[in-house]
């Protein structure tokens, strides 16, 4: 659950790696040879082509299988663990194993265990949730805090860029940022790269999309073009300002 | 049985972020807050929490009542502030 400018993240994060555990229900009598050797073709990068009952385009698109694993089997039902790339349909990939095998198959049931870096043993019923929150009202705020997580946590496997904080309130109005505002920067960026933008203090301020790869950072000029701002405008000072002058009360400056 | 498990890659493992560092530079303890030092309130208009929605009522229905409660709370304080809004990650 997103909450507040943080519901701006969320195409960030839906691309995220995820893992499953599940219940396959074969059609008929496999032996353990031949599923192995059906499971073995489907990992690594795969295409799939979305449901009928999706909002995406039905394009075949590639996904990326990183994990399957038997975690148990009782004749026809196969309880699995998959790891998939975000945007992978599980249940696509049980029909399909079905098909590979002849027999046919189905997803019987799923439950996902994890999203990027986000366990199921961090999660919290929404009837905690409701508690926490209540008691937050009536003035006790430690279990809400406890609940409540940095957004920063979200954008953890994005490439990261470090800008000064003279940088800072130009990218919350949507400016891009250039070569002189960075501190540092992932040696891995690549053009067209989605990168997470933060403070030195660590805050996140901005996604962007890398004008230029890490390669090319010499070559000065726009490094990346703001994309979803994250921090509030006037955070930090509005240096952008030709005529301010100073320090500033709430970063407002005449 | 034997376990069959098959690995292309391991999409979790921490990556070894190479960083470059192109200038010294301080900041200012005046403007910003670190992550770590956030309040609850800051957290509220900026934060996210892991929810299991494999339990209890709709998400629907605990939504509505957290942002009731949330929103009554903010009220409450007697600012302008916006009333909290949360939105959830299709999962």
């Amino acid at each position: 659950m997103l909450l507040g400018r943080a519901t701006r993240l969320t195409q960030a994060v839906t691309g995220l790696p995820k893992e499953y555990v599940g219940v396959m229900r074969l059609h008929g009598d496999v032996g353990d040879e031949e599923l192995a050797e059906a499971l073995s073709k489907f990992v690594g990068e795969i295409y799939q082509t979305p449901p009928v009952r999706s909002r995406v385009a039905r394009r075949p698109r590639l996904r990326t299988v990183y994990e399957l694993e038997v975690i148990e089997r009782e004749g026809r039902d196969v309880l699995f663990r998959a790891v998939v790339s975000g945007g992978t349909y599980v249940r696509k990939l049980c029909h399909d194993i079905g098909l590979l095998l002849g027999t046919g198959a189905h997803m019987r049931e799923l439950r996902r265990t994890r999203v990027g870096n986000l366990h199921e043993s961090q999660s919290h019923s929404l009837l905690e949730i409701y508690a926490a929150v209540r008691a937050y009202s009536e003035g006790d705020e430690g279990w809400l805090k406890s609940i409540l997580r940095n957004p920063e946590e979200l954008v953890a496997h994005l490439p990261r860029v470090e800008v000064l904080d003279t940088a800072v309130d130009a990218i919350c109005h949507g400016a891009p940022l250039a070569t002189p505002g960075v501190v540092s920067y992932d040696r891995s960026i690549e053009k067209g790269d989605l990168v997470a933008m933060f403070t030195l203090k660590g805050e996140l301020v901005a996604l962007g999309r890398a004008e230029k790869s890490a390669l090319d950072f010499d070559e000065g000029g726009v490094f990346v073009r703001t994309d979803v701002v994250l921090m509030e405008r006037g955070t930090y000072p509005p240096f952008w300002k030709g005529r301010f002058r100073g320090p500033v009360s709430q970063g407002r400056a005449s | 049985m034997t376990v069959l498990r098959f690995v292309y890659s391991d999409p979790f493992r921490e990556r070894e972020r190479e960083t470059v560092r192109v200038r010294e530079a301080t900041t200012d303890e005046r403007y910003g807050k670190r992550p770590e030092e956030r309040s609850v309130e800051d957290l509220l208009r900026f934060g996210y929490i892991v929810v299991d929605k494999h339990s209890g009522p709709t998400s629907q229905d605990v939504v509505s009542s957290v942002r009731r409660v949330l929103g009554a709370e903010e009220a409450g304080h007697g600012g302008t502030l916006d009333a909290v809004r949360a939105g959830e990650i299709p999962l």
